[in-house]
């Protein structure tokens, strides 16, 4: 699956399509995707400040989504179903 | 680049070398809010024009546009209503405060103490090298709290602010760095960028990957501005009956200069172009593009002042002040063998995406 692949995911796109975009990119700073069930990706450092940036525009892009500061709670990018739940909240509007 | 922006990124460098650069502080900001909204291909060349003439100058710009840059994608709205307008025209004039005396290149270590108060936050404790410390009127502080990390607006005027002069480096000498000591500072809620706990992750991991891109273009003006030197010395000094230049090695020299300003380019343009289209591999690209400009930086630098034998060495001499301010750009926004570190995270995550490199 290439990067090209997973853009134009818009609104209508369902929570588990959602969850296999954001594994798809977080999967690419581990060496073992099992890490990426954990809760808190960010702040117990599994993820690094460039993956965690990675991610805001990586979102943007594959949903046509802003992410705004009201979104920067960290706790909406600290896990897996976090950053789901977070795209699932902003599609629906 | 064309022509008509070329003819403007030159104005704007111009602007910026004079005493009061005013609103060509405002390269990124966007036009509603009163900046020149440019592109970064263009800022990068604004960047690159000036740290030409004045690294130490181009610092200003480099740290301006990061603080701009985080009000701008993460202050509320009420905030970049607020600070944005003065922040774009250069009447206020804003630095950088995420180094302290403990936490370097890891800035997980911050150490500031950050207490909640009824109305915001408390600040006690110390940034230093803060470069235009010395000139700012507010700065981007980035401090730990129990919530995680916190960024914030502090305005240098505010009460329990102490601004002091850093000893001189021999890099960025002009670049008026300052020491910061906090002593039970209040910082109001509303003077907030994003939220608590994201302020490393998403306000300075944003603004850095600006800063990154600013030093690189500077890194190009300064290799280009030492290549030039080193060439107008082999033509210019006669040695062994003819000039420097008919000696292959001297030759050498000047080609692996060239080589290296040619691929700084390259790199920085393709890295504000990446930026621009919101790239997928935005951050491979910044990141390949800091690193091999402030190489290629050092490398013409050292060529420029090898060439200048003793005159080179000559203390405040135009190519000494080159070599000290390319080390500059291999210690800052990510020193060489982090940003080596970085890049490779990047290769593996290619790898690990399934894309061919
Ligand atoms: C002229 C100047 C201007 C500055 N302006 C600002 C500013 O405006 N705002 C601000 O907040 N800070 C500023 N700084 C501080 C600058 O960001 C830090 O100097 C930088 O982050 C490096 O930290 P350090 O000096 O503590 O070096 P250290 O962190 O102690 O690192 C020392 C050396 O160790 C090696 N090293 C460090 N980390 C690693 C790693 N992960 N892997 C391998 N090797 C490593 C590198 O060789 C590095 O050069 C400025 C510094 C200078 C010199």
């Amino acid at each position: 699956m290439t990067a090209q692949d997973v853009t134009r995911h818009g609104p209508g796109t369902g929570p588990e399509e959602i969850r296999a975009v954001v594994l798809r990119y977080l999967a690419r700073y581990v060496d073992d995707v099992a890490v990426l069930d954990r809760e808190r990706l960010i702040s117990d450092g599994w993820l690094d400040s460039l993956a965690a940036i990675g991610l805001v525009a990586h979102l943007e892009r594959s949903f046509g989504l802003e992410v705004g500061d009201e979104d920067l709670e960290l706790t909406n990018f600290d896990s897996l179903d976090a950053v789901t739940a977070l795209v699932v909240r902003k599609l629906a509007g | 680049m064309s022509g008509p922006d070329l003819a403007q990124a030159r104005r704007l460098a111009d602007q910026l070398l004079q005493p009061d650069p005013g609103p060509a502080l405002g390269t990124l900001v966007a036009t509603r809010h009163g900046g020149l909204g440019l592109s970064h291909a263009l800022h990068g060349e604004v960047c690159r024009l000036v740290a030409e003439t004045s690294p130490s100058r181009q610092a200003l710009l480099t740290v301006h546009a990061m603080v701009c840059r985080a009000v701008g994608r993460w202050g509320s709205e009420e905030l970049r209503d607020r600070r944005l307008p003065d922040l774009a025209t250069g009447r206020t004039v804003a630095a950088f405060a995420l180094s302290e005396e403990n936490a370097g290149s890891d800035v997980r270590s911050l150490a500031i103490e950050c207490r909640p108060t009824d109305d915001g936050w408390e600040l006690t404790g110390e940034k230093q090298w803060i470069t235009y410390g010395l000139e700012a009127d507010v700065l981007l502080v980035f401090a730990g709290t129990e919530r995680g990390p916190l960024a914030a607006l502090v305005d240098t005027s505010a009460p329990g602010v102490e601004v002091r002069a850093c000893p001189r480096t021999s890099g960025f000498a002009e670049a008026r760095l300052a020491s910061v000591r906090f002593d039970r500072c209040r910082v109001p809620h509303d003077q907030v960028v994003g939220r608590v706990g994201s302020g490393l992750a998403h306000v300075a991991a944003d603004a850095l990957t600006l800063g990154r891109l600013s030093i690189a273009f500077a890194s190009w003006g300064l290799a280009r501005a030492a290549l030039r030197a080193a060439t107008q010395r082999a033509v210019g000094r006669h040695q062994f009956g003819g000039p420097l230049h008919e000696r292959q090695l001297v030759r050498g020299l000047l080609a692996d200069a060239s080589v290296a300003v040619d691929a700084a380019q390259e790199l920085c343009r393709r890295a504000a172009r990446s930026i621009d289209e919101a790239g997928e591999w935005l951050q491979h690209d910044v990141l390949t593009a800091k690193l091999a400009a402030s190489r290629a930086a050092a490398t013409a630098a050292a060529t420029a002042a090898q060439l200048h034998g003793a005159a080179g060495l000559l203390e405040g001499s135009p190519v000494d002040v080159m070599v000290r301010d390319a080390r500059v750009y291999e210690v800052i926004e990510g020193n060489t063998q982090l940003l080596q570190d970085l890049v490779a995270g990047q290769v593996l995550a290619r790898h690990r995406s399934g894309e061919d490199l």
